[in-house]
């Protein structure tokens, strides 16, 4: 029996050799055609994407041992060179010239430099800005360039001709984050940490390249992660960065003198610094030795976080050089970025752990609506909140056609962004309730509604018999003013028009945002404006160039949420 | 602006899309589907970043850009210049200002 299973490793040993011995016998036939006539070309070609992807492959097997890369494989692909000119720029392709053998080393440093930007690193430095992409790109190049073991002096010429020159540059940053980079990867932080979280940054932000709030971000966890890789045992720094795309927690699990009472004070740090604050990351960072401990505390969460990486990393730290070993922690459903849908189609989402509600989840707190503006937002007090809650039409259970001033409401308010904002969410109007049940029966009536409808916000159609008769339509017709008159906001709606009350007209006359000059963004009940009155085709009178006073500045404040 | 939805996850694969490249016996083929081979003879071609008259011996790489193609010569500072510049266009609009 032994025998046999020695024969079958021997005979698997023996085909991956020559598996092996094949793929070097290839190269050797491709040089030898590359001589003769009739395959010259093909030869060559394959001769120079053979050799130039196999030492590729090689230095990303080395820096995957250290770094969280998604792959192993550098390609060449040739562009067709009798594709139509039409064709190439339809599809946009950089197109990197590859030489003969006699400039291996440029083929390899101009091919690793675009794979690195434009494949390697793309998710991760997206939505970084420029500066922040080209350091990332040329670090990662030069540290991939240096795992060239046959000291060629490829990794000298990227650092002087390629990369110095970026660097050098009068007030570019780069060459400060690259030193910043280098100062991580010596503390193992660089691919350990800061890469990881970056890439993990650009898996929850997608569907767009740029987001102005992301660069400080980064530069806030650079800043971090420099203080934890300069940080002398026993310094305490904060470890965490806690902002609206990028929420993450460094733990170190170290100081013997706790370890030995247990993990029970790393549970609890994690519980109330990190998991409370509903960060996304949690990076576990101990001694190699420690490692059985650290998977305990990531197991300790196995509720709300995954394990998605245990491995070992290599430290360079002020106390010395030693084998590390990091445990990544991954939210399961983390907050995760998308472009905007049209509002009506918005997803209402909610965590019911962060939601403060009434006595019962059945009754909510009462507020009272103290602004509401023509976009569909408006501010709510909530009796028991000591500042001012925001919500939107998508968020009421029974949006009115009309929101005023004063009108009594129901709702549920939670916290949110980076600010803290209190957002009030199930919004119930309680001047339009008609029946006593529940307001979680109405709540999930309406979301049912929403989605028969495929729409978030019932669409409430106009009042007409409110608006006929605002118009005159009991048959009498009304002559409109002549030039401009002051007018006042009598009702102003969701739907983004109200009516104005005239003195010179004895009916309410109607009015669209449309009709409005530079409109505020809160319009109020009784507000004063100036307008021109005319008779639309209908024969209705409608206000038109609708101007209002100059208004409280506090009114004009952007929503906080939009 | 974006809107913070939970559990969802994107996969992309992006990293293992291959380098395009064209090998030094079909460069001639490729720049005359392009029509530059006969600007390339004359001189008229001048490398994107550093204006340097670009030949068919040191063009180091070609890109699209709007609806020409850019030519960029092989020097070492022009080809890191052209990642740069790729940045740049991906950015969509990084101004670079983020306040470190």
């Amino acid at each position: 029996m032994i025998g046999l299973l020695l024969a079958i490793a021997a005979l698997v040993a023996a085909v991956a050799y020559l598996l092996s011995k094949v793929e070097a016998l290839a190269g050797e036939v491709a040089k030898l055609l590359a001589r003769f006539g009739p395959f010259k070309s093909w030869g060559q070609r394959r001769q120079t994407r053979w050799r130039l992807e196999r030492r590729a492959q090689k230095l990303l097997r080395s820096l995957r041992e250290e770094a969280p890369i998604a792959t192993d494989k550098l390609a060449i692909e040739w562009v067709d060179p009798k594709a139509s000119r039409e064709a190439l720029l339809e599809q946009g392709k950089v197109i990197v010239r590859l030489r003969s053998e006699d400039r291996a080393e440029q083929n390899l440093v101009h091919a690793t430099m675009l794979f690195v930007s434009t494949s390697l690193l793309f998710r991760a430095k997206r939505y970084l800005d420029p500066e922040q992409r080209d350091s990332f790109d040329l670090f990662v190049t030069a540290r991939m360039l240096g795992q060239t073991r046959d000291n060629d002096g490829v990794l000298d010429a990227f650092l002087s001709e390629y990369m110095y020159p970026r660097t050098a540059e009068e007030g570019s940053r780069v060459d400060e984050y690259v030193r910043a980079f280098e100062a991580l990867a010596e503390a193992g932080l660089f691919y350990g940490v800061l890469l990881r979280e970056v890439d993990y940054l650009g898996e929850k932000v997608w569907g767009k390249k740029f987001i102005a709030e992301l660069p400080p971000e980064i530069d806030e966890l650079l800043d971090m992660l420099g203080s934890l890789a300069a940080r002398v045992p026993g310094e305490k720094i904060n470890s965490n960065v806690l902002r609206e795309y990028c929420r993450m927690g460094v733990v170190l699990v170290g100081m013997q003198d706790k370890m030995q009472q247990g993990i029970d004070t790393w549970i609890e740090y994690i519980q109330s610094a990190l998991v409370r604050r509903e960060v996304d990351s949690i990076y576990l960072l101990g001694m190699w030795r420690d490692r059985a401990k650290l998977r305990q505390i990531a197991a300790a969460f196995a509720d709300g976080y995954e394990l998605t990486n245990a491995s070992r990393i290599s430290q360079t730290l002020s106390d010395g050089k030693r084998d590390s070993f990091i445990a990544v922690m991954r939210r399961h459903d983390p907050v995760v970025f998308q472009p905007r849908l049209p509002s009506r189609r918005r997803p209402f989402t909610k965590d019911p752990a962060t939601i403060r509600t009434g006595t019962s989840p059945a009754t909510g707190l009462l507020g009272t609506v103290r602004r509401f503006g023509g976009l569909g937002f408006g501010f709510l007090e909530v009796d028991s909140e000591p500042e001012e809650a925001f919500f939107h039409l998508n968020d009421c259970i029974n949006p009115p056609e009309f929101v005023a001033r004063g009108d009594r409401v129901e709702c549920d308010v939670r916290t949110e962004g980076p600010e803290e904002k209190l957002k009030a969410y199930n919004v119930h109007f309680l001047h339009l309730v008609e029946t006593q049940q529940p307001r979680q029966e109405l709540a999930a009536r309406a979301a049912e509604e929403r989605e028969e409808a495929g729409v978030a916000v019932r669409d409430p159609e106009p009042d007409t018999a409110t608006e006929a008769e605002s118009n005159g339509g009991n048959g009498q017709s009304h002559e409109p003013p002549e030039g401009r008159v002051s007018a006042e906001v009598a009702q102003f709606g969701t739907k983004g028009y109200g009516f104005l009350r005239i003195a010179e007209v004895p009916i309410s006359v109607f009015f669209h945002l449309n009709d409005c000059l530079e409109p505020p963004l809160f319009i109020k009940r009784g507000e004063t404006v100036t307008c021109e009155v005319y008779v639309n085709a209908p024969g209705q009178l409608r206000a038109r160039k609708v101007e209002f006073a100059l208004g409280d500045e506090s009114d004009s404040a952007p929503p906080p949420h939009d | 602006m974006f809107q913070r939805m939970r559990g969802a996850r994107v996969r992309d694969r992006r990293a293992e899309e291959p380098v395009d490249a064209v090998h030094d016996v079909d460069l001639g083929k490729l720049l005359d589907s392009l029509g530059l081979s006969e600007a390339l003879e004359q001189g008229s071609v001048r490398c994107e970043f550093c204006d340097h008259v670009v030949t068919s011996d040191t063009v180091g790489a070609l890109y699209p850009r709007g609806e020409a193609v850019r030519v960029v010569c092989d020097r070492p500072h022009c080809m890191a210049r052209l990642v740069t510049d790729l940045n740049q266009r991906d950015g969509g609009g990084g101004s670079g200002e983020s306040g470190r």
